[in-house]
């Protein structure tokens, strides 16, 4: 897979996974299933540039 | 003992955390000492014996069910699987120097005694397990007042004192390669926005050729290939550049750096690998990144600040590869190196509030003087903080009263939208934020005592501020009623 493609695909993945998380939280109490969806969620962020370093950008 | 650090940011950050561990390995020379990494950058870490074992996170293997079939619990067990495999090592104390939201998660579900660094509480919120990470999270990066190299903060979170043997890796160094003298440049940068433009680098590279007589010699990764051979085609003088471009380990940096008259470049992870090496540099910095905190170490280096990569002639570059040769000083505004160990002397007046501001709320230093806007606004955070305080009160005897929530709630936000209104402030805001974010999940009774503390400090800055700046004013007004 291209870098593009993936970083697109990513995207989309990521948009589900909030909205995953989101419904989750609606319907239980913080769970591990939750954290770790946090986790995911961070990473993935993470490889599409949302989240960066605040030195290296 | 053992001890895991976690670093899973790039290059440059990998390379800049050696001084630390080798401080690490000086406080606990008996430690068994590992590091996690990502697998795509573990070329910074592995093959130079400073750490006893090295973990890999791989990215390609998390994402893989992601990009596949959107399996997000398959990714889920590749990063519980790694947790699994790090609790088994039982570690006495592990360190996160990745600052990345992802590493606080990460690191949470290590099991160990003792954290350093980004971690997260059991309900999921952050925790900063020392000062230096909350600093860290409130005042560093673009645009931001920190002055601190990131190479001394990541030693502060790892809870060493740096010092000079911390930073000799001269055992790293190997035989030498080439008879001619040449100097060491690379054209890329970390990022497109740090990059100094092909064209300007032509007419600098060009210009000192034409008067020196050490060579070039081209360095960066695969992905800069294209870069190099556009000089290389267009170089009046292509014999005098030697292309290595894509062609060298960070263990083959080493060795050319070892014996190189200089480096030149702009900010990259061999910037960061010259300052290992105690290779003076020639470091050209724009406002894109702060060179305070990621610039040269090594003793005689020197940084070339512009605004934009525009503003910075290739003549004036080529002259201060000369200088940084031949060892001379130029009259251009430069910022000097003394050596690895001590801090940048900065001359920037406009930057200077901020950070003096810095140093009153973490290191006890002395106030800034603030103009006449400033002290307004102050005056009304200072009143904001006042009325938080007693509103919390009011919370103590009655905590479930919405509207002294709602109260709570708009104050606050007053306090933190008023950085939009004057930037001179930031620093102050950035720290009641993250001071507030830090509070620990717990008993109501404790948050309150927490959070009364923040307001109480809140207004004594305030106070403090205000108070400094009104005497001085008062004694310029005397002044100049005397010398009337």
């Amino acid at each position: 897979m291209e870098k593009k493609q993936k970083l697109e695909k990513l995207a989309t993945t990521l948009n589900k996974l909030n909205q995953l998380e989101a419904a989750l939280k609606n319907s239980k109490n913080y769970t591990k299933e939750i954290l770790d969806l946090e986790m995911l969620i961070e990473f993935v962020k993470e490889q599409v540039g949302e989240n960066t370093h605040p030195t290296t950008g | 003992m053992k001890i895991l650090i976690l670093q899973l940011a790039r290059f440059g950050d990998i390379l800049q955390t050696w001084p630390s561990l080798k401080g690490l390995r000086r406080i606990y020379p008996k430690a068994e000492i590992h590091i996690l990494t990502r697998k795509n950058f573990v070329s910074a870490i592995e093959d130079f014996g400073l750490v006893n074992n090295i973990w890999l996170l791989d990215s390609e293997a998390i994402l893989q069910p992601l990009l596949h079939n959107e399996n997000y619990k398959e990714s889920i067990l590749v990063i519980n699987e790694l947790i699994q495999r790090l609790n088994q090592e039982d570690f006495n104390i592990v360190i996160n120097l990745s600052f990345s939201s992802f590493s606080s998660h990460l690191i949470s579900k290590i099991k160990t005694k003792q954290v350093r660094g980004y971690s997260r509480f059991a309900d999921g919120t952050v925790d900063f397990a020392d000062t230096t990470s909350a600093y860290f999270y409130a005042q560093v990066g673009v645009g931001r007042s920190n002055r601190i190299h990131i190479c001394d903060l990541f030693a502060k979170v790892a809870g060493v004192e740096l010092i000079k043997e911390d930073w000799d890796f001269s055992n790293l160094a190997k035989v030498k390669n080439f008879e001619s003298r040449y100097i060491v440049v690379h054209l890329g940068a970390s990022n497109s926005k740090k990059q100094y433009p092909v064209d300007l680098w032509l007419k600098a590279l060009n210009k000192f050729i034409e008067n020196n007589e050490c060579d070039i010699v081209l360095i960066g990764t695969e992905n800069e290939k294209q870069l190099s051979e556009k000089i290389v085609n267009r170089c009046n003088n292509k014999e005098r550049i030697i292309n290595k471009t894509g062609a060298t380990k960070f263990s083959d940096l080493i060795e050319l750096f070892s014996y190189a008259q200089g480096f030149v470049g702009c900010d990259s992870a061999p910037l960061q690998l010259a300052s290992l090496v105690n290779l003076k540099s020639l470091n050209l910095s724009f406002s894109t990144v702060n060179f305070w905190e990621t610039g040269p170490k090594s003793a005689n280096s020197r940084v070339l600040y512009k605004n934009t990569p525009q503003d910075l002639i290739p003549e004036t570059v080529a002259v201060e590869m000369n200088h940084l040769v031949n060892q001379t000083y130029s009259f251009e505004p430069m910022v000097y190196v003394q050596n690895q160990v001590s801090p940048y002397k900065l001359n920037f007046e406009c930057e200077e509030t901020g950070w003096k501001l810095l140093k009153l709320i973490y290191f006890n230093g002395a106030a800034p003087i603030l103009k006449r806007d400033c002290i307004a606004l102050l005056q009304t955070i200072q009143k904001i903080a006042r009325q938080l305080s007693k509103t919390l009160i009011v919370l103590q005897s009655n905590p479930l009263n919405q509207e002294t929530l709602v109260l709570i709630n708009i104050l606050e936000h007053k306090i933190l939208i008023s950085k939009k209104l004057n930037l001179v402030l930031s620093p102050l805001i950035d720290w009641f934020e993250t001071e507030k974010r830090i509070i620990p999940p717990g008993d109501f009774k404790n948050i309150v005592i927490k959070t009364q503390k923040i307001y109480q400090k809140l207004y004594a800055l305030c106070d403090c501020l205000i108070t400094s700046s009104l005497d001085k004013e008062f004694e310029n007004g005397n002044n100049k009623v005397d010398a009337s």
